[in-house]
């Protein structure tokens, strides 16, 4: 296939197509930041702010694309999990790295049970994964209220008068995560050139990473790897589809969680019942905007699409500000710009798909042509 | 039983295992320090440095209370003043509080009566008169999402 001969200009044409999403936002982000008006500096201390932050959430949404099914919109279960842990500690009070550990620990049950629950429903809505693992997102999220807003205080003893509703159960609105706040960030600091960088936070984004490179070699991730690509086939050659496939939503779901808790320990402050509705959404957006597709997603797609994403948020307002003297414009514009990327990528996956399908036609008969 | 149930059940007990590890050495509590004189039993002391931790020190006067906000279970306390013989005392001292409760109170004036004493006799748990909190000030909480189309 690699000796047909493809021009430069169709070769660039191609790169286009298959990287508009980042390219339209680099274009966005060089056109934003001189009208910011914000200084590199701030912008390097954002960006890496925003990596330490959300890199780890995203880089949850590999592993059950490698096995496709798709953006796992279900994330969202992992971080309600992660919540609860976070709540109990915080009715514990434990601090610290300790408290975090903890927090992982009580969220890690949690996290397999729902992941568990998700990836067999998800087995009975093959082909329709995304939209099924969002509105499952929406079912677990009355679970949670339920748990969170009546049985905790009532059923499950909270001690701390500070998490409880004046009535005397449920938990309030907010949480204050003084306890652990930027306890990872803060583990290693190094500031270079006035610039924050959170070591702890990046090892541990970096431990990740090396694990996913890891899980691909490994039987298991050759299996997803074989399901994401043919379901069929992988179950003709002996691999348990079914089973693979909830493994993968299971592991998502537990890394989402400790990814919810290290993007709490950053901000500080658990809002107990919106935390965890947007986060698959950005998590997801950020990924589509590093140009991964439905089918496929790498690591260097998560780390392009954080800066380029969380550049987008940081600008918008004050370049929104600067451009016609309406900071909430800015605002608008980063909101419909990550509902409007997903519903993009969405889009051009299926005309990609129709196109790829097409150019293995061309270079199918141009094969046969050769042959002859 | 076989090799992998046995590695999931020592895996189980393990993270168990860590998941207390981790409740005893971040269980936060909060110490008070206090200076009041214990009717019958000790006078105030005119002037005492104390920290805990190596926390900055604080200087107590009489009928003063002051608190430390310590995590784990092990902590040392530093003592220094001067007794009724003009000694100039300083002293650490050991002690361990219990994981169950979040506020302990150490009477200081019943410490310096005598500091080899068992850490009964000079730390207590501390009851905190709990605030209600003003439910005016609570956030409305909205969970129903189709609320906007009612």
């Amino acid at each position: 296939m690699k000796n047909l001969n493809i021009s430069r200009a169709e070769r660039l044409k191609r790169f286009v197509e298959n990287n508009t999403v980042p390219i339209l936002f680099v274009i966005i982000c060089a056109i934003g930041i001189p009208l910011s008006g914000y200084s590199m500096n701030y912008l390097i201390n954002e960006i890496f702010v925003r990596l330490s932050r959300n890199a780890f959430l995203i880089l949850s949404l590999l592993i059950p694309i490698m096995a496709g099914m798709g953006l796992n919109f279900g994330m969202t279960l992992g971080a309600m999990a992660a919540e609860i842990g976070l709540i109990i500690i915080c009715n514990l009070g434990v601090v610290g790295i300790p408290g975090m550990i903890l927090a992982a620990i009580i969220s890690t049950p949690i996290s397999i049970f729902l992941g568990w629950m998700c990836g067999n429903l998800l087995n009975m809505a093959k082909g329709r994964e995304m939209v099924t693992s969002y509105i499952i997102g929406f079912f677990v999220n009355g679970v949670y209220q339920l748990v969170v807003l009546y049985m905790m205080g009532s059923i499950i003893p909270i001690a701390n008068s500070a998490l409880v509703l004046s009535r005397g159960y449920g938990i309030r609105n907010t949480v204050n995560l003084t306890g652990i706040r930027k306890q990872l960030d803060g583990l290693i600091p190094l500031r270079i050139a006035g610039i924050n960088i959170p070591i702890a936070t990046l090892l541990v984004i970096a431990l990740l990473c090396v694990f996913i490179l890891w899980f691909r070699k490994t039987k298991l991730g050759q299996d997803m790897r074989a399901v994401g690509q043919d379901m069929e086939v992988a179950r003709a050659s002996g691999i348990k589809v079914e089973r693979t496939r909830i493994i993968s939503i299971i592991m998502s779901t537990v890394f989402a969680g400790y990814g919810m808790i290290i993007y709490l320990q950053n901000i500080g402050t658990l809002n107990t019942y919106n935390s965890h509705t947007q986060v698959g959404m950005f998590s997801i957006a950020a990924l589509l905007v590093g140009g991964a597709s439905v089918a496929k997603a790498n690591i260097r797609n998560v780390f392009l699409g954080v800066v380029l994403f969380h550049l987008m948020f940081v600008i918008s307002p004050m370049a929104g500000k600067n451009l016609i003297g309406e900071a909430q414009l800015g605002e608008y514009f980063r909101v419909f710009v990550s509902y409007g990327v997903i519903t993009v990528s969405l889009v051009l996956y299926e005309v990609r798909k129709k196109r790829e399908l097409s150019y293995e036609g061309d270079e199918l008969a141009a094969e046969q042509k050769e042959d002859k | 039983m076989n090799r992998r149930l046995i590695v999931r059940i020592v895996t189980c007990v393990a993270v168990i295992l860590l998941a207390f590890s981790m409740y005893f050495i971040g269980r936060q509590h909060t110490i008070l320090v206090d200076n009041r004189t214990v009717e019958g039993v000790a006078p105030a002391l005119k002037s005492i440095e104390v920290s805990i931790d190596k926390q900055d020190s604080l200087e107590l006067y009489p009928r003063d209370r002051d608190q430390f906000v310590v995590t784990g279970q092990s902590h040392k306390l530093h003592v220094k003043y001067t007794d009724s013989n003009w000694n100039e005392i300083d002293k650490v001292i050991k002690f361990k509080v219990p994981a169950k409760n979040d506020m302990y109170i150490i009477s200081l004036p019943k410490l310096a009566m005598n500091l080899d004493a068992p850490q009964s006799e000079w730390l207590e748990v501390f009851k905190s008169m709990a605030v209600q909190a003003d439910q005016s000030a609570e956030e409305p909480i909205v969970t129903d999402d189709l609320s906007a189309m009612m």
